[in-house]
């Protein structure tokens, strides 16, 4: 229980990031699981249409949503962009020790940046989720036509 | 008899709100990795 309303403020503040967090977290280990996916299914459905209809249309196109699906792994491994999740104690010490800040006031402020790191990450967090939606998409995609050419032959 | 004169309530100086420097903030990529 927070002693005061400063307090409260930051352990809410503190709260939204650490799900902003989860959220990224939660990403890379989807991204694995949709990395997974696709590789069994192409290599049991797949390779069976393959080789029984050839490369055809239908199956070429199922190709081609297997490489999608390999897009959230890609993302998650290359992408740049930086996200501001955790403070690093000895800078803040540094920051506010020659202000003789009072908790409070530190409270205040850190509830302030936390709010504002939270929306600058808000766009990482975005960018990883469509990421991941393309490759759960193309995931059903590929097992879907992998099946049609298997149906159709 | 004269009035009590009126004293005038002292006015809360109103603190201008501490500002961090984005220094604080350890930064951190999709993947994971730690960057200072």
């Amino acid at each position: 229980v927070a002693a005061s309303v400063e307090e409260l403020v930051f352990d809410l503040s503190l709260d939204s990031l650490s799900e902003q967090r989860d959220v990224l977290k939660d990403m890379r280990a989807r991204s694995a699981t949709v990395l997974t996916a696709s590789s069994i299914a192409t290599s049991f459905v797949g390779g069976r249409a393959i080789d029984t209809v050839g490369l055809n249309a239908v199956t070429g196109a199922a190709v081609a949503a297997f490489f999608l699906t390999l897009l959230p792994a890609i993302y998650v491994v290359a992408a740049t962009a930086e996200g501001r999740f955790s403070i690093d104690g000895a800078q803040l010490y540094a920051a506010l020790a020659p202000r003789e800040a009072s908790l409070e006031d530190a409270y205040l402020a850190l509830a302030a940046e936390i709010r504002s790191a939270r929306q600058s990450n808000r766009l990482l967090v975005e960018r990883a989720l469509w990421s991941l939606r393309l490759g759960f998409g193309a995931l059903i995609l590929e097992v879907m036509l992998f099946l049609v050419a298997l149906a159709l032959h | 008899v004269t009035k009590p004169k009126k004293t005038r309530k002292a006015k809360k100086a109103k603190k201008k709100p501490l500002k961090l420097s984005p220094d604080i903030w350890i930064r951190e990529t999709l993947e994971g990795q730690q960057k200072n």
